[in-house]
């Protein structure tokens, strides 16, 4: 897959506190990006749906928003954390960390 | 129309998934039907929460206080390997103390002066697990349990925005009752009725609190979740039920987002439709009326809450529903046109809410899904 761009949003959770970046794939170190990759083949989007099903919101869960933007194709999914299966765990903590150090970084 | 739907039996928030349906992509689109049609057919053979809940009978106690704190050891396994049982001596380990003695204190605020035995009202077994994954910053209520997470005990420190979620009392008031909303008004955790879910829980979890430290309401901060925020932050909190909108401000996390007045009622389809926003609203009319009243807040203006939340909020009760019902309590329980019932009407007032004490909403679910919800919206049944 060739992806240009993800589109980050984490809300809701007991603060409420709004985390979101939008980022570029070609920014990242060449390693980071295979993983990433590497995450979202995994993750197997075209199925993602029917993953998600049958889960309901829980209190004070997140609830992700993750846009995957290619020249042929965009995904959109939007989730609450208990709706997610675990495999996708690893790819959540890595574009939460980016996104976190992108707003640290912005607000430097 | 969105107050017809019930969102908890939906997997992405029914909202969401009609702006998916109107505005996305075709695979957006089919991904969003899709969607609504497995969770259509999962619904027959789903209940209500509350209906069928396994850790209702798992975690039923023989009556009293009990407590169990688990330990996930940074995992997300719930509920993790047993570390304290009700009794036992306190922990090494500071979270677990914590969460023992919140529970423990929520426990009591219910029991002592609401006379209810725990969340189901029946003596069910409080269970909390700690150390939930790593570097996780929030703390939830799934539905039989509480969970809290570390904050970002996994950075350095000099990155750190959170502490651990058990640090603060109310935090814990504030997930044990979405238990005892689950057991009662069951209200959906969406939109309006998801911002009194959260309210409900910010109300019992100050109330707790402010229990603990025996405070009036004049002394007391109304500030919920006060010493989760690191000192790396400019904010005294996560919110403010005196001041909306004022509990942080700050370069990495932005300014609290919460109105305290209907003139700024947040539209939004990210948070479920903004439950922890719009929960500033209910929120500050809940603290004028306790400010109203004097002394503590949790004995007039707490029992008014507490049996509204009891006996007359659905799920699918609104702001305007709430007012009318906490006007309504307050009547019953003090009298028509009592010093209480005319600190409700101005607590609402305050917030851009005018009580209507005449006409009480109706007290049945409309018992609409998404799926009818969504066909209606791409002409596959009469609209209403």
């Amino acid at each position: 897959m060739n992806i240009d761009k993800i589109k980050f949003e984490r809300t809701g959770g007991f603060a409420g506190i709004r985390l979101a970046a939008e980022i570029e794939m070609d920014d990242l170190p060449e390693d980071q990006k295979r993983e990433i990759l590497d995450l979202l083949d995994e993750a197997d989007l075209d199925e993602l749906s029917e993953k998600l099903s049958g889960k309901m919101p829980i209190p004070d869960g997140f609830v992700y928003s993750i846009t995957v933007e290619s020249k042929e194709k965009e995904y959109k999914v939007l989730a609450g954390e208990s709706s997610l299966p675990d495999d996708m765990q690893p790819l959540i903590e890595i574009l939460e960390s980016l996104t976190k150090r992108q707003m640290r970084k912005k607000a430097d | 129309m969105h107050n017809h739907y019930h969102p908890i039996n939906c997997i992405v928030p029914p909202h969401m998934l009609e702006n998916i349906a109107t505005n996305g992509t075709t695979a957006q689109k089919s991904l969003a039907v899709h969607t609504l049609k497995m969770s259509a057919s999962m619904r027959g053979q789903r209940h209500a929460l509350a209906d069928f809940n396994p850790a209702a009978f798992r975690a039923q106690a023989i009556g009293g206080k009990e407590r169990i704190i688990y330990d996930a050891k940074n995992k997300s396994t719930l509920p993790g390997t047993v570390v304290r049982n009700e009794g036992d001596p306190p922990s090494t380990d500071i979270a677990v103390n914590e969460a023992y003695d919140g529970s423990g204190a929520t426990y009591d605020l219910y029991k002592e002066i609401y006379e209810r035995n725990s969340i189901d009202g029946s003596g069910m077994r409080l269970d909390s697990t700690i150390h939930y994954q790593k570097g996780y910053d929030n703390a939830f209520w799934n539905g039989e349990q509480m969970v809290y997470g570390d904050g970002d005990e996994d950075q350095p420190v000099e990155d750190r925005l959170f502490n651990r979620f058990t640090i603060a009392i109310d935090v814990i008031g504030h997930e044990l009752t979405h238990g005892v909303t689950q057991f009662e008004a069951k209200l959906s955790y969406s939109q309006q009725p998801g911002a009194l879910n959260e309210s409900m829980s910010d109300v019992f979890g100050s109330l707790v609190k402010q229990k603990q430290l025996n405070q009036t309401a004049d002394q007391a901060d109304w500030i919920i979740g006060a010493g989760l925020l690191t000192t790396n932050v400019n904010g005294v909190g996560i919110r403010s039920m005196k001041a909306p909108g004022t509990a942080y401000d700050d370069p990495v996390l932005g300014k609290d987002p919460q109105p305290g007045h209907m003139d700024d009622y947040v539209t939004t389809i990210s948070d479920n439709g903004g439950v922890h926003i719009n929960s500033g609203i209910p929120n500050h009319a809940f603290y004028v009326i306790a400010m109203e009243l004097g002394d503590y807040a949790w004995e007039k203006a707490g029992q008014i809450w507490y049996v509204t939340l009891k006996d007359k909020l659905i799920s699918t009760s609104k702001f305007q529903d709430c007012a009318n019902f906490t006007y309504q309590t307050a009547g019953e329980l003090y009298g028509a046109g009592s010093i209480q019932q005319q600190a409700v009407k101005t607590g609402w007032a305050e917030v851009g809410l005018t009580v209507d004490g005449s006409a009480p909403p109706p007290t049945t679910d409309p018992g609409d899904g998404c799926l009818s919800s969504l066909l209606r919206l791409i002409g596959a049944a009469p609209a209403k």
